[in-house]
C-alpha cells in the first residue's frame, strides 16, 4: 500500500548515492569449494600409505571404506583443525564439520541404506556390546603399548603424532598427548595395575572375540560386509600388528591369536591392498 | 629539576666584585636582564660534583650521567648540562626531586672560575603497580602491572603485566629492560610473553602466541629506531564448527624465528589530530632464522599535513605492505595484512576488504591504502579538539599468486581499488581520536563488506 512517504522514498532512491557502490568488481581468484566428503585424520599408517597409525582415525577411515562411500582422506595430523580439537572429523560436501559421535549419525542420515549393517537376526545390542568390549578392554592395552612404554613412545609414537612440528613444539605436544592418553588409561585402572595385567585382560577379550568370530565367518555376525565392529577391531589391531616398535610385547601377544591375525590380514587384503598398490 | 638554589648566581647578583669576569662597564644603568644574560656566558668549570640521596644506584651509572657536565666551560653550559644530567636520571626512573646547589670552589689546587656542585635527589621507590584501562586502535583493554625500578642499580626495569580486552582474551608479559650507557633513549629489553587474541568475528579462529624477544630501541635525532629478534610459537586454534575450509587449513602450530627493524620519524605537531608536519615509518621483518616460517615483510606509512589557513588542514596518508614467502613457503593468516574498518579504510567493516572464504577474511600478501582528508573548523565552535572533515579513502588487498609476477599482482590491485568518500566529525579525547563519519562506498569487490552510512571510529592511527 502506498504511504505518504512513498514518493519521497522514490525520489531518494533515484539520487546517485543511494545506488552505491558505483562499481563492484568480480572476484579474481575465488576458492573452488570441494564437493566431496573429506575425512581429516592422523596418518598414514606405520607401514602403508592408505590407513592410519591412529586407532580412532582408522576406525572411521575403515568404516567409510567398508561402506563403499566416496570420500577423500586428508592426513593433516593437526587436531587444531578439528572443531573439537580432536581428530578425526568429517567435512561434508557442503563444508559442514562433523566430529565425534555425530559422524555415525551423519553417515546414517546421509548414507543410511548404503551402510553395512549387522544381519537382521542379530540384535543391535550385540554389536553395541562388542563395541563397548573392544573400547573398554582392547583400547587401554593399545594406549598402554603406544604411550606408556618409553622406547615405543620416543621412537615411534611421538614421531608419528607430532613429528611434523618443529622442536620444541613437537616435544610439548607429544607430552600433552601422552599425558592425555595416560589419564584415559588411569581412569579405568588403578595405578597399581601393571601393563602385563592390562595386556592380559585385552588378550582375554581378543581370544573371546576370535571365538565369537568363529572359523567360517569373514566378518563379525556373519555379515556380508564388515560393520562398525570390524572397523573398530581393525582400527586397534592393524596399527599394532604393522608397527615396528622397539618393545613389541603386545604385538607378539596379539600375533599368538592366529584367527585374529588372519582376520586383520584378510581385511587389509580385501579393502586396502589395492589402494596401497595404486598409491 | 624541581628547584635550583644557585649560590653562584647569588654571588653574581649580590656581589659583582666576586664575579670571575668584570660586570659590563656600560651597564651601570642597563636593565638587570641584560647584565644577567651576559653574565651567564662567563667561563666556568665544575670542580666537583656530589650527588646526595643515592642508595641503590651504581656509582658508575651516576658518573656516566654527570660526565658531560664536567666538560662544560661556561655558566650557561654548566646549568644546561646539569639539567640534562638530572633529566637523564629522571628518564631512567632512578631519581626525582632534584635540587642543585653550586658554590665557588676554594683551595690552592682548584682552578679559577670553578664551582663545586651538590645535587640533592631522592631515589624513586623500587616497586610500583598500576591498573587501568586503555583504548587503542579498535580495541579497549583493562590491564594490571607490577614494576620494579632500578633493579640492579643501573636503571634496569622489570615489568610483569597482564591484560584483557575486547579482542585480546588474555595477555601476559614480563619484560626486563636495561639502558645502554645510562642513556634512557637506548635500551635493550628481553621479553617473554603469551597473548591470546580472538578473531572469531572476522576469521573464525583464535591466535595464541607464546614467545620471547630481544629488542634494542634507540633514538637518533628526530628518528626512533627499533630492531630485535623474536621467536614465537603461534597457534591458530579454536575454530569451532563454522570456520571456512581455508581457515581450517591454516589451523595448527608454527614457529617463527626472525629479526625485525623499524624506523619512525614523526614531525607532526600532534600525533592524534595533526594540523601540520609529516610522519613516516618503515617496518621490515625477516623470518626464517630457524623455525618453519619463512618470509620477508615490509610495511611503510607516510603522512603529510598541510595547513591551509583559517583552521583548514589538508592531510594525506599512504600505507603499503608486502609479504613475500621465502623458499617456497606459503604465507599464514597470522602474518598477512588486513584492511577495512574506520582506522584502516573508512566505509568498510573491520577486516572487510580483501580475499575471503565464506564469512572468513583471509588477509592478503600485498596491500595499499591512501586517504585524503580536509580538516575543517566547525562554525561557532572554536576548538582544536573538535573538527569536521571531508575525506576520500582508497585501497586494495590481494594475495600474491605463485605463478604471477609481483608487479602484475600490484598492478591488478591498483586497477581495482576499493574506495569510499564521506564526511564526519573528529574529536580528540586525551591521546585518542574519535570519529563519526557518514560513509559512501564507491567501488568494491564482491567479497568486500561495505558499511554504507554511519560509522564510528576510535583509535590513534587513522588513514
Amino acid at each position: 500500500m502506498a504511504t505518504p512517504l512513498a514518493p519521497l522514498r522514490g525520489l531518494i532512491s533515484q539520487l546517485p548515492f543511494t545506488n552505491l557502490p558505483l562499481k563492484v568488481y568480480p572476484v579474481t581468484s575465488a576458492k573452488t569449494p570441494s564437493n566431496s566428503l573429506r575425512l581429516y585424520c592422523y596418518g598414514p599408517g606405520f607401514n602403508d600409505n592408505v590407513t592410519s597409525f591412529d586407532p580412532t582415525s582408522l576406525r572411521w577411515l575403515s568404516f567409510l571404506t567398508f561402506a563403499g562411500i566416496d570420500f577423500q582422506v586428508e592426513y593433516c595430523n593437526e587436531p587444531l583443525m578439528a572443531p573439537n580439537n580432536r581428530l578425526p572429523f568429517l567435512m561434508t560436501p557442503t563444508n559442514e564439520c562433523i566430529a565425534d559421535d555425530a559422524i555415525y549419525d551423519y553417515l546414517v542420515r546421509t548414507y543410511g541404506d548404503q551402510l553395512p549393517t549387522v544381519p537382521t537376526d542379530t540384535r543391535p545390542a550385540s554389536a553395541f556390546a562388542l563395541l563397548t568390549l573392544i573400547d573398554t578392554h582392547v583400547k587401554p592395552a593399545v594406549q598402554h603399548y603406544f604411550w606408556y612404554d618409553e622406547a615405543n613412545y620416543r621412537e615411534q609414537i611421538s614421531v608419528a603424532y607430532t613429528g611434523q612440528h618443529q622442536w620444541p613444539i613437537r616435544w610439548v605436544e607429544a607430552t600433552a598427548l601422552r599425558k592425555q592418553n595416560q589419564r584415559e588409561v588411569a581412569l579405568q585402572f588403578t595405578d597399581t595395575v601393571s601393563g602385563e595385567e592390562i595386556y592380559e585382560r585385552a588378550l582375554h577379550t581378543l581370544r573371546d572375540l576370535a571365538s565369537y568370530l568363529g572359523e567360517q565367518d569373514t566378518y563379525f555376525f556373519g555379515a556380508a560386509r564388515p560393520t562398525l565392529v570390524d572397523a573398530a577391531l581393525f582400527a586397534y589391531l592393524f596399527p599394532v600388528l604393522t608397527s615396528t616398535m622397539p618393545n613389541s610385547t603386545f604385538k607378539e601377544l596379539v600375533k599368538n591369536i592366529p584367527r585374529l591375525s588372519n582376520y586383520i590380514r584378510a581385511l587389509w587384503d580385501q579393502w586396502f591392498r589395492k589402494r596401497e598398490e595404486a598409491a | 629539576m624541581s628547584a635550583m638554589n644557585n649560590d653562584l648566581f647569588d654571588d653574581f647578583s649580590q656581589n659583582p666584585a666576586a664575579s670571575p669576569s668584570p660586570p659590563p662597564t656600560a651597564s651601570s644603568t642597563a636593565p638587570n636582564s641584560t647584565w644577567l644574560s651576559e653574565s651567564i656566558t662567563v667561563p666556568l668549570r665544575i670542580n666537583s660534583i656530589r650527588v646526595e640521596g643515592v642508595k641503590n644506584t651504581r656509582s658508575g651509572v651516576i658518573q656516566e650521567v654527570i660526565a658531560p657536565a664536567l666538560q662544560a666551560k661556561s655558566f650557561d653550559e654548566v646549568t644546561k648540562k646539569l639539567h640534562q644530567a638530572c633529566g637523564r636520571l629522571e628518564q631512567l626512573e632512578i631519581m626525582d626531586g632534584f635540587e642543585i646547589a653550586m658554590d665557588m670552589a676554594h683551595g690552592p689546587l682548584v682552578p679559577e672560575h670553578s664551582v663545586d656542585v651538590v645535587i640533592h635527589a631522592r631515589e624513586k621507590g623500587r616497586f610500583w603497580a598500576r591498573t587501568g584501562t586503555e583504548i587503542g586502535n579498535s580495541e579497549g583493554s583493562a590491564h594490571t602491572s607490577a614494576n620494579f625500578r632500578n633493579l640492579f642499580g643501573g636503571g634496569e626495569t622489570l615489568s610483569i603485566s597482564g591484560s584483557v580486552g575486547t579482542r585480546t582474551r588474555a595477555s601476559h608479559q614480563a619484560t626486563l629492560a636495561a639502558p645502554v650507557n645510562a642513556d634512557p633513549n637506548q635500551r635493550f629489553s628481553l621479553a617473554a610473553y603469551q597473548q591470546n587474541q580472538t578473531f572469531q568475528a572476522s576469521s573464525s579462529h583464535e591466535q595464541l602466541f607464546r614467545g620471547i624477544s630481544l629488542r634494542y630501541s634507540g633514538a637518533f635525532p628526530g628518528l626512533h629506531t627499533e630492531m630485535g629478534y623474536s621467536a614465537v610459537w603461534r597457534q591458530i586454534r579454536e575454530l569451532g564448527f563454522r570456520a571456512s575450509p581455508s581457515v581450517r587449513l591454516e589451523a595448527g602450530h608454527s614457529l617463527k624465528s626472525g629479526v625485525y627493524f623499524s624506523m619512525l620519524r614523526d614531525r607532526r605537531d600532534n600525533p592524534t589530530l595533526p594540523t601540520q608536519g609529516y610522519m613516516w615509518k618503515w617496518y621490515s621483518e625477516l623470518a626464517g632464522l630457524g623455525g618453519d616460517v619463512r618470509f620477508l615483510k615490509n610495511e611503510a606509512q607516510t603522512q603529510y599535513n598541510l595547513p591551509l589557513g583559517r583552521g583548514f588542514v589538508l592531510s594525506n596518508t599512504i600505507r603499503a605492505g608486502l609479504l613475500q614467502p621465502l623458499q617456497n613457503d606459503t604465507t599464514r593468516i597470522c602474518d598477512r595484512f588486513f584492511l577495512g574498518g574506520p582506522n584502516s579504510l573508512r566505509g568498510f567493516r573491520p577486516f572487510g576488504v580483501g580475499p575471503r572464504d565464506q564469512r572468513d577474511a583471509l588477509g592478503g600478501d600485498f596491500y595499499w591504502s591512501s586517504g585524503l582528508s580536509l580538516l575543517t573548523p566547525l562554525p561557532n565552535i572554536d576548538s582544536d579538539k573538535l573538527k569536521g572533515h571531508l575525506w576520500a579513502n582508497a585501497g586494495g588487498l590481494a594475495q600474491l599468486k605463485a605463478n604471477t609476477p609481483l608487479h602484475q599482482s600490484v598492478q591488478e590491485s591498483l586497477c581495482r581499488p576499493t574506495s569510499s568518500v564521506g564526511l564526519g566529525l573528529l574529536f580528540q579525547y586525551s591521546m585518542v581520536r574519535l570519529e563519526l563519519n557518514f560513509c559512501l562506498p564507491l567501488t568494491m569487490s564482491v567479497w568486500d563488506h561495505a558499511k554504507k552510512g554511519w560509522q564510528f571510529g576510535m583509535g590513534i592511527d587513522f588513514l
